[in-house]
């Protein structure tokens, strides 16, 4: 029986609204209702007169090399988005914080929002000191002069979409004999011990962060916000803990959303569907303040815009742009998405002015050995695994339900490694990874591995949330990252231990339980093209009496590498499927004329119900180990990936009109 | 206000300002805190409990309007014998990831388990569409249920 | 966190006492089942002096199903409309709109007066109500009146109740016989229905003998209602579609974030002949 598991049937999860300590305050965020203007008068609660500071310390490192305008933990003189905090109140009573918030008095002098990546390029800098709203200019892959018979153009568009984990964001901060305990929904303990260390000027030994049960993430829970911020202030300066939990609202119009990306490409070929190149711009809207991550985001999706596929030309130039909107974040994919659905969209292109099958197209331009993209990116050949998954999903007949096809490539984001601590305690080998798991399934991959090493039986390993003061140093969980580097560092760690305990002479499992063990590893690492999974995926459609599209069926055949667990692969994949699919159909982040967020509550977000689900056909199979000692591939992103350029592709094929935009204008349909 | 409200068998007492959600009662004041809040707007499924027998959204409700009913939430779901079928087979399963949603499935489930005939995975991906699930895309959850209603 | 500002809460058991309340407060906001009331109240949207609560008031909690007609009190459940009403053709189409509010806890909670008086377009039963020509039966502290349904509407979110009165419930004629059809269309589940189509057509021996229709939701605004005697030519059901679609054409839909007119316009068309054909069609 799985204790992890049944516990929140039982009620007996700690989410983070569930840590209550005595005598506690609640703090509610006091946000602008305006997406650009100045601050005339803010009056009650806590603003940024008393508490100036930005995200990201303004030292020396952001002075010298990061060009970028950071967000403030609260407006000062200006608002740059709806819902960005302006002041914050608190109140034992948490009723009566939420009515105290109502009397803080914020008077406006508007300015014109931009709104649009168009806008924000012709508009004047919404920063001042700045001359444009350009944050950061890219260029990847080389320049070349095509003279390829076929050159295709197509602008494609991705709208902002929210995290929306079910579980908001939300913290406990309890400032307490010197030391600042933090209890928080988080994807990693770490960014958020070193992000509020910088930012409040604190020693890092005198942070404890420890993470309570999270309700999902996607990209949602790994930076540092504001409001934890605050939180912590607010703690060191009355000594008493202090809760802050985001309403669904906070989360649609201040919780950074993703995507938000444009893209002009062109595509390059011969008459017989040889891809020549790919050259265009990718323009990505980081909202009104940026981050390393959404500074550098059209390099990366740029980066990775070939796919599995051997193109040997690529030129892009990419752009990260200011508007009055929150600023971005990652969301499940993050990149990866994006390159997919563009590459995707424009092969389909290709081949239908060739009218050639797009699947033809594609295997025509695999690589038949290692290929390195003019970006740089290293992809093994992988012919043999889209013909075999051709076949697999029996191409032949969803081609007669009019299916559309992706091919993808899914990058782990392995760069920096991982740690993990075991540590054996009356009878229990506890576990503690860098990443910490939000029950995307980590637990079984833990068990298998400890299994595997030390021989103890899975029932007595049990994976604890993330605890800085257990396992000091570590990453995060999020690229579809854990099982390969969380799982290569326990997998070490594993071998450590048993070393040690083979040297006081445990040799068998049940010694080593009985023993008071512990070893921790931390293992650097860095991308190997093994390591990269590929990934086929169909979609079929159906527009319901030519006014409601929607997504019957999905197919996926994906390389997991050596599968940790497939019971925990499959609905990592389900998921993130429904996700793609979605993105296609209606889910999205839009804002109205002023910059406020659409959206009211989290159905009209655009989420999938259950009512959304297609029928899945997954299928998961194994394309080589990666380099790791155990193998694995990643796998967390591989439906969010493959999904949305199927089923684009599968209602253009009914609509008979191009769909280059998401979600599907539904003005294509009349 | 003074208020009493029974839930899972137990009656709470306590004086509460009119205001006051279900939700907020439940977590609060009784404090079972299996019962959470999700979207705050009847979106989201996750403050799903029983109300004499009757699925509702206890966010969506003041506390005081529930007196004198019967309440259930995922605590209550559990008797002598650990987890009922559905919170069982649901973990066992694990076709929940984050385990966030866990109240409303098992509350949804529970309610079709004892209401519904014929029972199949349509009937069940149907019935459950208030509550949301942001990770596992729902079938193994569709599945899971609608067995456990057939073994009935 | 939404939290609804502080209010009076006033528990009526009869109705005596509520137009004696009602009529003392300033700002009363009433409340049977929750929901859409609470949401308001959480959005801040409205700040009552108090919450009356009529959940208890027995007049409100009766279905009386009379020789030829019914009426439905205000605090039914629609969740339990498909258990209480009776099996004529009129109750039927109730039931396929009830049937097809929110979820199962929200159909569980909400009651038939929520959805009745709210005015958002949205709103299931009114479009039900309106094309089985039922009567809103008012309450005030003198007596009681019956209005059409396709009058209790002035505009979305606006209803002729006056401060003092109250929905006590919904009356209507069963009709025997008849075939009835419903339909909407939404983009978000739990969100706005763009269209909503309500039909009921009784056909004899190949002849159309009666054939009453309302359309709402967001593009339409209040239902709108049309009868066989609006149309010439019955027997022919292109025409009545075809005067349905020139209706359609001459509303004004705007575009907005619940899609364009022209998007607006398809839906309903489609419903509307999706309706027609599964009513009308010999």
């Amino acid at each position: 029986m799985n204790e992890r598991t049944e516990k929140f049937f039982k009620g007996k999860g700690s989410f983070v609204d569930d840590i209550n300590f005595p005598d506690m305050l609640y703090l509610e965020i006091v946000r602008s209702t305006k997406a650009h203007a100045k601050l005339l008068k803010v009056k009650g609660g806590l603003t940024a007169d008393a508490l100036d500071l930005t995200l990201v310390s303004t030292g020396e490192s952001y002075r010298k090399g990061k060009n970028y305008e950071v967000e403030p933990v609260l407006a000062k003189e200006k608002v740059l988005y709806y819902g960005q905090p302006v002041s914050a109140v608190y109140d034992k009573d948490k009723y009566k914080a939420k009515d105290l918030a109502e009397t803080v008095e914020i008077s406006y002098e508007e300015l014109k929002p931009i709104l649009t990546i168009e806008d924000s390029l012709s508009s004047e800098p919404i920063h001042e000191g700045r001359k444009d709203n350009i944050v950061s200019r890219f260029e990847v892959g080389k320049k070349f002069s095509p003279e390829s018979k076929i050159k295709l153009s197509d602008e494609l568009f991705m709208e902002r979409v929210l995290p929306n984990p079910l579980e908001t964001r939300g913290i406990v901060a309890f400032y307490n004999s010197g030391k600042l305990n933090v209890w928080i929904s988080t994807q990693s303990v770490y960014s958020i011990k070193n992000g509020l260390s910088r930012i409040l000027g604190l020693n890092p030994a005198d942070i404890n962060v420890y993470q309570t049960d999270t309700g999902g993430a996607f990209g949602s829970k790994s930076a540092v916000y504001p409001e934890y911020v605050i939180a912590s202030y607010l703690s060191i300066k009355t000594k008493k803990p202090v809760k802050w939990i985001e309403s669904r609202e906070e989360h649609i119009s201040s919780t950074r959303p993703g995507r938000g990306v444009k893209a002009q490409l062109k595509i390059y070929g011969d008459e017989k569907g040889k891809i020549d190149g790919i050259e265009g711009k990718i323009f990505v809207d980081v909202g009104a303040y940026a981050d390393d991550l959404s500074s550098t985001s059209p390099s990366w999706i740029g980066y990775q815009i070939t796919g599995p596929y051997m193109i040997e030309n690529v030129f892009i130039e990419g752009y990260s742009v200011y508007t009055n909107k929150a600023p971005l974040g990652p969301y499940r994919g993050a990149g990866r998405p994006e390159a997919a659905f563009f590459m995707e969209r424009m092969i389909d292109l290709y081949a239908d002015h060739l009218g050639l099958d797009p699947v033809d197209v594609r295997l025509k331009n695999l690589p038949e050995k290692e290929f390195i993209s003019p970006t740089g990116l290293k992809v093994l050949p992988s012919k043999a695994f889209f013909e075999d998954g051709i076949k697999k999903i029996n191409y032949a007949e969803l081609k007669k339900k009019n299916a559309g096809i992706s091919f993808g490539i899914l990058i782990p984001a392995v760069d920096g490694g991982e740690s993990a601590k075991i540590k054996v305690e009356n009878g229990t080998v506890k576990v503690w990874l860098g990443g910490n798991a939000h029950w995307q399934r980590h637990e079984l991959f833990v068990k298998r591995i400890i299994k595997e090493v030390l021989g103890i039986p899975e029932d007595k390993v049990v994976l604890m949330n993330g605890n800085t003061s257990e396992l000091e140093k570590g990453i995060g969980t999020w690229g579809s990252r854990s099982a390969i580097t969380a799982g290569y560092a326990l997998y070490k760690a594993a071998l450590a231990l048993k070393e040690k305990a083979e040297k006081i002479g445990l040799k068998e499992p049940q010694q080593v339980l009985s023993s008071e063990l512990s070893s921790e590893y931390y293992e650097n690492m860095q991308l190997d093209p093994s390591m990269i999974s590929f990934l086929l995926t169909a979609a079929v459609a159906e527009i319901e009496d030519g006014i409601k599209p929607v997504i019957k069926e999905i197919w996926a055949y994906y390389d997991v590498g050596e599968p940790l667990s497939l019971e925990a692969i499959y609905g990592q994949i389900t998921g993130g499927l429904l996700m793609g699919v979605q993105e296609v159909l209606t889910e999205a982040l839009k804002y109205d004329e002023n910059g406020k967020p659409v959206p009211e509550t989290l159905s009209a977000t655009g989420i999938a119900y259950s009512i959304n689900a297609p029928k899945y056909n997954v299928q998961i199979t194994s394309f080589g180990r990666s380099n790791t000692p155990h193998g694995a591939k990643g796998v967390g992103e591989a439906g969010t990936i493959g999904a949305p350029p199927a089923s684009a592709r599968a209602i253009e094929n009914l609509i008979k009109k191009r769909v280059n935009r998401l979600p599907l204008n539904l003005d294509l349909l009349t | 206000m003074k208020i009493k409200l029974n839930i899972n068998g137990t009656n709470y007492e306590s004086d509460v300002e009119p205001r006051m959600l279900l939700v907020d009662f439940i977590r609060d004041v009784a404090g079972l805190k299996g019962t959470h809040v999700g979207c705050e707007t009847g979106s989201c499924g996750s403050c799903m409990v029983l109300l004499d027998g009757m699925p509702v959204k206890s966010c969506l409700m003041l506390a005081v309007q529930a007196e004198g009913k019967k309440i259930i939430t995922v605590e209550g779901l559990s008797g002598k014998n650990g987890l009922n079928k559905v919170q069982k087979a649901l973990s066992e399963r694990k076709a929940l990831q984050c385990g966030f949603c866990a109240a409303g499935f098992s509350i949804i489930g529970t309610w079709i388990l004892d209401n519904e005939e014929n029972v199949d995975y349509q009937k069940v991906k149907e019935d459950i569409a208030g509550v949301v699930c942001r990770c596992s895309g729902y079938d193994q959850i569709i599945k899971t249920i609608t067995e456990v209603a057939k073994n009935e | 966190m939404k939290i609804p500002p502080n209010f009076k809460y006033i528990r009526t058991y009869t109705l005596d006492e509520y137009y004696e309340k009602a009529n003392q407060i300033s700002l009363p906001l009433i409340i049977s089942g929750g929901t859409v009331a609470v949401l308001m109240l959480k959005n801040r949207l409205i700040r009552p002096e108090a919450v009356i609560d009529i959940s208890q008031i027995p007049e409100l909690n009766i279905v009386k199903i009379n020789k030829d007609d019914v009426f439905i009190g205000a605090n039914t459940k629609l969740y339990k409309l498909k258990d209480i009403l009776p099996n004529d053709s009129a109750s039927e189409l109730i039931v396929k709109s009830a049937s097809t509010v929110g979820d199962i806890a929200i159909r569980s909670m909400g009651s038939v007066g929520g959805n009745v008086c709210l005015g958002d377009p949205s709103n299931d039963l009114p479009v039900a109500l309106t094309a089985i020509d039922a009567q809103a039966v008012i309450g005030k502290k003198d007596g009681i009146t019956y209005l059409p349904i396709k009058n209790f509407y002035i505009k979305p979110f606006k209803t002729v109740l006056n401060k003092g009165e109250i929905l006590l419930g919904v009356n209507y004629k069963m009709l025997n016989g008849y075939r009835t059809s419903y339909k909407k269309h939404f983009i978000n589940f739990l969100d706005h229905y763009v269209g909503i189509v309500a039909a009921i057509a009784k056909i004899e021996e190949n002849v159309i003998k009666d054939f009453k229709m309302a359309i709402g939701g967001e593009a339409v605004g209040k239902p709108v209602k049309f009868d066989l005697s609006e149309f010439s030519n019955v027997d022919e059901i292109k025409i009545i579609k075809e005067r349905m679609f020139d209706y359609v054409n001459t509303m004004h839909i705007e575009n907005n974030r619940f899609g364009t007119a022209n998007y607006k316009k398809k839906v309903l068309y489609t419903l509307i002949s999706r309706a027609i054909d599964e009513v009308l069609k010999l």
